[in-house]
């Protein structure tokens, strides 16, 4: 993991971000070994701060960084600006070291034993139903560290590792696709989340030739832990990534700190401590992550920042400046979001609902002032109990009026920590993200 | 044995934008090269990021022929091209210049809306190399405009988009061709109510998932995609033919797939006068399900690519937007979040939404809609058609025009 020393300029700030990303990925189709690849990569982010604002580069040249950093000292491509806000007084230098490694090394692991893995699950989709299928397996391992003018130097190592089971099923004129995912930080750990594969396109089977159309309308909600995570990454997360607010003061007071915004037993954090993917213990500004409540108790609590947007809004700042990965700057981004969890139990949750809907699983969400979930599978509630499976395209409703009408919330948080996808802001997509929550009663949600 | 050998070199001036003024300038120079040794009908893989050795990334591509990972066809043969699109671009201080010709109206004109994101100039050389005959190059050039106005004191984080895409850099034209919309912005439409509408899409928009997802070669052949069991049948209206483009000569697109192959007819019609004809293939997999190869063969250098449709858009039905129009409709500017179903029932929330008129210039500024309908009637019975005619000079999509039920 060494990564060479670096000259830097005088006179500017500047930074240095190296990292090398071993990953391996595996796909099988309808049985068949599709691919089977494994890389190495290693490259540089390069940031000098000039006249108040940013230039940046990227390099898989690590030899001529330092020379590289002393051009963009001199460039002159970007006039210096008045007024711009103090970054460099917001980074603090730290020195540290986290290797967060669960079991083996991924990228030591043989490619055989991960085709065997998914290999191990072929038998499940030996069902008359199945017409097609893919599998997927995804590990990456990556050594980072940060260097800069100031005399951070941070050093951390991560690995994660996944796999994605894609099922088409057909049955007379009825069709459904479906997916199946499972990861975390270790090879390890992956064969005990394979193993709810059978039970996982059994409950699909059921819904494809069970689920009926619902009459749109508005409705009483129940989302599963996962859904509640895409819920609050997108509904409210995006919505505290302060990059948004830059040269918008009304915005500023229209989201300020305090205010109510939700239902009072709401409460949504960001964590970068957290172990999954979003696992982020300092930032791609080389700043010591920790937890950031967006909301509590139903008000507006803080907001994610990088140093830019901390400086130029004079807030204190959160450690949320990421990277996909060595070719893009660090914008402000989420790690671990989730809804904390309440009092109730699960069962109370649902025993509230008289007729309503729970969504177990969705594919995709958005979120500006409406949020948008389009859910997989969803069934009817009658009588707080789960009944027949509906199909359901998309829920959607005011994102502030929503957040209001939280009423129901189990006592245990779930994480979603998948690691095939990411959250997409922009050009970068996709970052590694988890999120999560309780079962979460929404009153009224509208139903399409 | 055969080898053969795929490189993208990608080099890239990025400005950022902060609150309407140039906050960041990013450069990139990137070469990703994959080797790929195809040997007794498997094939091997072996990728690179950075100046790479390619005799020794061919070597590790022999020993992961090991792998055993099938490859019938065995590699393209004899097929040559070399295409480009566009010229030299701004670099450095002259692209700082050129965008700041675009911000400083766009905050002068329209100082409501804060600006951001960013400007990107990228250059791009793709090459598919084989010792079998297949030699192919396209290198295009392109300035992708990419900024996210907010109006002032907006609660959302964004409430648009302003999207322009060319060949070169040409700050007074782009202008020329946002400025209508920013000046309806604060133009209420009058003479709106939901219901049923007739609705305008820049290109098929969020409507071409479905499309996407399910004409693909291997789940048409397997019976997994939606129109599976509906092969050969005309399914939509006979005024709908779906194609997708490889024509170098009308899209910023490369001739060739990832696997060097060459269409005949670089625009392939997957649904044909309502007929749904075949779906996108790569070579592989057309050997494998019984399929056509298409040339659709595609994505990242590290994997083996697979068929997937890529420049897709309905055949023209009329030469102009006025053509179809009989009065004012809906324009959807910008929607996120809808999704389609197994049985084509279709639900599309649309953040941003215009009342037009028949030549497509903005009444008023719509309320934020939910649209509903099923993908079999959209284009079928309630296909409107579909415009020769560009949505802009800075946007290669047509006109694609539908009735819909529109909820408030």
């Amino acid at each position: 993991m060494e990564f060479p020393e670096v000259d830097f300029p005088d006179g500017v700030y500047a930074d240095v971000r190296y990292e090398r990303v071993a990953s391996t990925m595996v796909t099988i189709r309808d049985g068949s070994l599709e691919d089977a690849t494994a890389r190495s990569t290693t490259g540089a982010f390069l940031r000098v701060r000039k006249g108040g604002r940013w230039l940046y580069a990227s390099t898989t040249d690590l030899g001529s960084i330092s020379a590289r950093l002393a051009a963009m000292a001199r460039s002159t491509a970007l006039p210096a600006v008045k007024g711009a806000p103090d970054v460099e007084s917001q980074l603090v230098a730290h020195k540290a070291q986290d290797r967060r490694i669960e079991g083996r090394v991924v990228s030591s692991i043989p490619i055989a034993e991960k085709i065997d893995l998914l290999r191990s699950q072929m038998g499940v989709m030996q069902r008359p139903t199945v017409r097609s299928w893919g599998a997927i397996f995804l590990d990456t391992h990556r050594a980072r560290r940060f260097v800069s003018s100031k005399g951070a130097d941070v050093r951390r190592e991560h690995q994660v590792a996944g796999w994605g089971w894609q099922f088409a099923l057909a049955e007379g004129t009825r069709t459904w696709s479906d997916r199946a995912e499972g990861g975390g930080e270790s090879f390890e750990e992956l064969a005990a989340s394979l193993a709810r594969l059978p039970s996982h396109v059994e409950h699909s089977e059921e819904f494809m030739r069970h689920a009926e159309a619902l009459e749109p309308g508005p409705r009483t909600v129940v989302l599963a832990p996962p859904v509640a995570g895409v819920f609050a990454h997108e509904s409210f997360g995006h919505k505290s990534e302060a990059d948004f607010m830059l040269g918008d003061p009304n915005m500023l007071e229209e989201w300020r700190i305090g205010k109510p915004v939700g239902s009072p037993i709401l409460s949504i954090a960001d964590d970068g401590t957290l172990p999954g993917p979003g696992y982020t213990p300092y930032d791609d500004e080389g700043q010591r992550a920790e937890r950031t409540w967006l909301v509590k108790d139903g008000q507006l609590m803080g907001r994610l920042h990088s140093a830019e947007t901390a400086a130029a809004l004079g807030e204190s700042r959160s450690r949320n400046a990421r990277a996909m990965d060595f070719t893009f700057e660090p914008m402000v981004r989420m790690t671990t979001t989730f809804i904390a969890p309440g009092s109730s139990t699960k069962e109370e949750v649902f025993s509230g609902v008289d007729d309503g809907i729970f969504i177990e699983r969705c594919r995709h969400g958005s979120g500006m002032s409406t949020f948008t979930i389009a859910p997989s599978l969803a069934w009817r509630i009658r009588g707080g109990k789960i009944a027949e499976p509906v199909r359901v395209n998309v829920i959607t409703g005011s994102v502030f009026e929503t957040l209001g009408l939280i009423d129901g919330l189990s006592d245990e948080l779930e994480l979603h920590r998948a690691v095939l996808g990411g959250c997409g802001k922009m050009e970068q997509y996709p970052l590694p993200v988890a999120f999560g929550g309780p079962y979460v009663r929404v009153s009224r949600m509208m139903v399409a | 044995m055969n080898r053969e050998i795929v490189r993208l070199r990608t080099s890239s001036s990025s400005i950022g934008v902060a609150d309407g003024h140039v906050a960041s300038l990013r450069t990139k120079d990137t070469l990703e090269t994959a080797a790929r040794i195809y040997d007794g009908g498997y094939v091997g893989i072996a990728s690179a990021v950075g100046p790479t050795d390619e005799d020794a990334l061919a070597r590790a591509a022999t020993e992961a022929l090991a792998l055993q990972i099938p490859h019938g066809p065995g590699p393209a043969r004899d097929s040559t091209s070399d295409t480009t699109h566009g010229g030299a671009l701004p670099e450095g201080d002259a692209m700082v210049a050129e965008v700041e010709a675009l911000l400083a109206p766009l905050r002068k004109r329209f100082p409501t809306f804060v600006y951001s994101n960013r400007v990107t100039a990228q250059k791009t050389e793709l090459t598919v190399e084989n010792d079998v005959g297949v030699r192919h190059r396209y290198a295009a050039t392109e300035v992708g405009v990419g900024l996210v106005i907010k109006e002032r004191g907006s609660p959302n984080i964004m409430d648009g988009a302003l999207v322009c895409e060319a060949e070169a850099f040409d700050a007074a034209g782009m202008l020329d061709d946002v400025s209508p919309w920013l000046e309806a912005w604060e133009r209420k439409a009058e003479g709106f109510a939901a219901g049923r509408h007739t609705v305008v899409f820049r290109g098929l928009s969020e409507l071409d998932g479905r499309f996407r997802s399910e004409l693909l070669g291997r789940r048409l052949a397997t019976g997994a995609s939606m129109f599976a069991a509906k092969l050969g049948e005309r399914v939509f209206s006979d005024r709908f033919t779906l194609i997708d483009s490889r024509n170098a000569a009308k899209h910023r697109v490369a001739p060739f797939d990832l696997e060097g192959t060459l269409r005949s007819d670089p625009d392939l019609a997957l649904i044909e006068s309502g007929v749904v004809k075949l779906g996108a293939a790569s070579r592989r997999e057309a050997a494998r399900y019984g399929v056509p190869a298409t040339g659709n063969a595609t994505g990242p250098l590290q994997a083996l690519p697979a068929g997937a449709v890529g420049h897709l858009e309905p055949a023209p039905t009329a030469s102009s937007l006025a053509d179809l129009l009989d009065g004012p409709a809906i324009l959807v500017d910008f929607s996120a979040g809808g999704d389609a179903n197994e049985t084509g029932e279709v639900g599309l929330p649309v953040q941003l939404g215009w009342w037009i008129d028949r030549q497509g210039r903005p009444l008023g500024r719509l309320p934020q809609l939910m649209l509903s309908g099923n993908l079999y009637r959209l284009f079928g019975e309630d296909y409107v058609g579909t415009t020769r005619e560009r949505v802009g000079r800075f946007r290669d999509e047509p006109f694609v025009v539908v009735k819909m039920d529109v909820h408030g």
